[in-house]
């Protein structure tokens, strides 16, 4: 019995000393980092997303592609905890080696907008390359009584607050689409959220909704099944999709609002600039290569393209940040100290 | 009869019917395991379908999903750690009643129910899907907070032996429900500043600490108090019990698969709130038999079971038929149908005639390897539960340990796991129920959200709530849950 007991604590001890070598082997990377080859083992992609949202299957199918052109693989690793501040902690208290990239998409802005994080984004990290656009379109279900944008403006001029529209996740993308769209063509309604596109869908089709915004491909489903029609489409021109030819942009229709979701990759920004580089140009390499040509198409992603280098990039986080900064503001829900 | 004979074609030729092999087997041996979720198994089987026709592609991520949600009894019988979200329930009578040295018999239980939840769910999903998909619709923020209300209403059974304590563990399950970032304004609750609770604590980081690493301390406890050997003696190998026991229980398993179909149609509503209803209805109804509920009832493993494969037939439903994953693992599926270059939707259906009927024979196949890859892998596990106690249980923590790390990739988790395990230890000492506290903390979400939601919707008003029949029916029929037991007991000493 006594030699049982000892085995607990040893067995105890071990995995104490397992836990703590785990969470110091990434210091021991940096000391090994050798700038003249690079990769020199497999590089980390950080998804600040949980497993199976739009954004993470694109950065697990885009990394595959990614992978051919490094040599090394393209590991992705979810860390979604906290709004997409673990992520963002996790990328940046890896060494800035170059072997830890980070997905991005306009919620890391919004969380830094809304001074929810210690750590400030644009700060910390700079832009490897803007992939692609996601258009969001607004709709009705289609027993609803409006037939175009006009009547629902003209509705909820005429009601201001009366009309509902759904999204995900309060002080998210979708929340900022909603309210700012709201302010450019000069209306009010209600903002309601939603856990899951799941529900969403099914407020606006079993007609707690006035409105539904999604989208393209997520939109598309229930536009060709008949359930939504679609009213404009967030865009300085129309869609030029079966089915969507006939609906406005909202920049045609005097509404100089144009935001949708867009996803990119950016580094730590004291990475040395040979590995920036060689990153840039396999994400590069990758973005021409005929299979995510074939991805994109299927997902609808193509429409209007979102392709940005680097400098470009980062002059258009800024100018976002500004506008998820003042309507945040508006909503009361920028965090004070 | 043409596109039954095709579909038979497509599922029934070696390398479909491998797939199904190889995606029940994959299923039940990443549920069994704390770590892997059913939603993480799927994805990690996404990248080989990129090259297969569709439909062996969704052959393989559905029967993942079937094996997944069977593989999480597995653990939650034999080692009180649920493997996956939808096995919670299953802990409540699977492990006593492995503790009374019946292990091969739940096991053999969860085996028989699951399947039996599963065809029952692919004949619904077959024959009447594009009917209920449209029902499924009525379904909104009033029947939401209903379906909630109802769910919580089983604290009445499952604390049936301290109702006070119980009610007392309910509550402060929902006081931990509202932590983090709140869901309808998006201002930060009891966060104190500290990012990582900003999504809330998450309720199988809690479950694996509150269920599975408080019942390592309390046999560390038991070990050094009597020194006994807490080795488990004799084999422990799935047995199937006799037709005719099962068949007494007839109703149970019935009941359980109808309330998992029916809670797999609704939108996001999935297997774990579906088990947790039917364990509550199953214990509610049949509370006097013995063993009683939660010392290992063999109704407590039927109820949980059946329903939580039988919502996966349930929540294909919604998927196809409308676009609309009917649970969070479907989410993950539909996801992969837009990969595959499936577009889900009424058109799908009449597109792809095939697909239905080829998805329907699968489960069933893959229903019935379930007794084959149960055995399999309970037969591994069998070998770990003969070691002694201090490498048994260290075993445990260190699963448990990697479960709740590989929720979010994150030590908070696992920080949060070690707090629960804390509190399931003092409440189980001090007859408090774990189970009601996870109960509260599960569906507080969900009654809080949907209560909040159908106010704005409502514009301020409560009528939603029995303006609209079928929420004002199943809030009904939740309030007559809650105050059942104290009905039943008046009218038995009136008798008397």
């Amino acid at each position: 019995m006594k030699f049982s007991k000892n085995l607990v604590m040893a067995l105890t001890v071990g995995v104490l000393i397992a836990i703590a070598v785990i969470t110091d082997i990434q210091d021991v990377s940096v000391s090994s980092a050798n700038l003249e080859i690079f990769p020199r083992h497999s590089v980390e992609m950080v998804i600040p997303f949980g497993t199976g949202g739009a954004s993470d299957i694109f950065a697990r199918q885009y990394s595959q592609i990614v992978s051919r052109y490094l040599g090394e693989s393209l590991v992705a690793i979810n860390k979604s905890g906290a709004g997409t501040i673990e992520g963002l902690l996790y990328a940046v208290n890896a060494p800035a080696d170059g072997y830890t990239i980070l997905e991005i998409t306009p919620s890391l802005l919004i969380v830094e907008a809304q001074n929810k994080s210690s750590v400030k984004f644009r700060t910390e990290f700079e832009p490897l390359l803007k992939i692609q656009n996601d258009i969001v379109l607004f709709g009705v279900a289609d027993n609803s009584p409006h037939n175009t944008v006009e009547e629902l403006l003209t509705f909820a001029r005429e009601n201001p607050g009366n009309l509902k529209i759904g999204g995900l996740s309060p002080g998210g993308l979708d929340n900022y689409i909603a309210s700012a769209f709201a302010e450019a063509a000069g209306i009010e309604w209600t903002y309601v959220p939603y856990k899951s596109g799941a529900e969403l869908k099914a407020a606006i089709l079993g007609g707690e909704l006035d409105v539904y915004q999604d989208k393209l491909i997520s939109f598309m489903g229930l536009v060709s099944s008949g359930d939504v029609r679609p009213l404009v489409v967030l865009n300085d021109k129309r869609l030029d999709v079966p089915g969507l030819q006939d609906v406005p942009g909202s920049v045609e229709k005097g509404i100089n609002f144009t935001q949708g979701s867009w996803r990119g990759f950016s580094i730590r920004k004291d990475t040395p600039l040979e590995i920036k580089n060689v990153l840039i140009e396999a994400f590069q390499k990758a973005y021409d290569d005929p299979q995510y040509k074939e991805m994109e198409e299927r997902e609808m992603t193509n429409l209007v393209p979102g392709y940005m280098e680097a400098g470009e990039f980062s002059n258009s986080w800024d100018a976002e940040y500004e506008n998820f900064a003042t309507i945040f503001k508006e909503l009361g829900l920028v965090n004070q100290q | 009869m043409d596109i039954i004979l095709q579909s038979i074609e497509v599922v029934f030729n070696p390398l479909t019917l491998s797939l199904i092999v190889i995606g029940t087997l994959f299923g039940i041996i990443c549920g069994s395991l704390p770590g892997l979720s059913s939603s993480m198994a799927i994805i990690l089987c996404l990248p080989f379908t990129y090259s297969m026709d569709p439909i062996p592609a969704i052959v393989l991520l559905v029967t993942v999903y079937l094996g997944g949600a069977t593989g999480g009894s597995i653990s939650a019988i034999l080692l009180k750690t649920p493997g996956t979200p939808e096995a919670i329930a299953t802990t409540f009578d699977g492990y006593p009643m492995a503790q009374n040295g019946m292990a091969g018999k739940a096991l053999g239980l969860a085996v028989t129910a699951s399947a039996f939840g599963a065809i029952f769910s692919a004949f619904i999903m077959l024959l009447a899907a594009p009917l209920l998909a449209s029902a499924a619709l009525s379904f909104q923020s009033a029947e939401y907070f209903g379906l909630g209300l109802i769910g919580l209403g089983c604290i009445t059974s499952i604390g049936a032996r301290n109702q006070m304590k119980a009610i007392l563990a309910v509550l402060i399950g929902l006081m931990i429900s509202t932590i983090g970032i709140d869901s309808i304004n998006g201002m930060e609750r009891f966060s104190f500043g500290q990012p990582f609770l900003l999504n809330g604590i998450n309720y199988i980081s809690v479950m694996i600490g509150a269920f599975a690493i408080a019942e390592v301390y309390k046999n560390i406890e038991r070990y050094y108090q009597r020194d006994t050997n807490l080795r488990t003696k004799g084999k422990i190998s799935m047995t199937l019990m006799k037709f005719s026991d099962m068949a007494k229980m007839w109703d149970t398993f019935l009941k359980g698969s109808i309330l998992g179909t029916l809670i797999g149609i609704i939108p996001a509503a999935g297997g774990s709130i579906a088990s947790l209803i039917a364990y509550g209805e199953a214990s509610g109804r049949h509370k006097d038999e013995k063993p009683s509920f939660g010392d290992g009832n063999p109704r407590g493993i039927i109820a949980p079971e059946s329903s939580n494969n039988a919502a996966i037939g349930g929540s294909m439903v919604p998927t196809m038929v409308l676009g609309i994953p009917g649970s969070p693992v479907a989410a993950v599926i539909m996801a992969s149908f837009l990969i595959i270059g499936l577009t889900p939707g009424p058109l799908l259906i009449r597109e792809q005639p095939i697909l239905l009927n080829a998805i329907f024979l699968a489960m069933i196949a893959s229903a019935l390897l379930l007794f084959i890859g149960g055995r399999f892998v309970t037969s591994q596990f069998a070998h770990i539960l003969k070691l002694p106690y201090p490498l048994l249980g260290t075993f445990i923590v260190a699963l448990g340990l990697v479960g709740a790390y590989s929720l979010n990739n994150s030590f908070y988790d696992v920080f949060v796991m070690f707090i629960f395990s804390l509190v399931g230890y003092f409440f189980d000492k001090f007859n408090y129920s774990t189970a009601a506290l996870i109960l509260g903390l599960i569906l507080g979400d969900l009654i809080e959200n949907s209560l909040r939601r159908q106010i704005i919707v409502g514009e301020g008003s409560l009528m939603g709530f029995v303006s609209r029949p079928l929420a004002l029916a199943i809030i009904v029929v939740a309030i007559i849950t809650f105050i059942w037991p104290a009905i039943s007991k008046l009218l038995n000493s009136k008798g008397s």
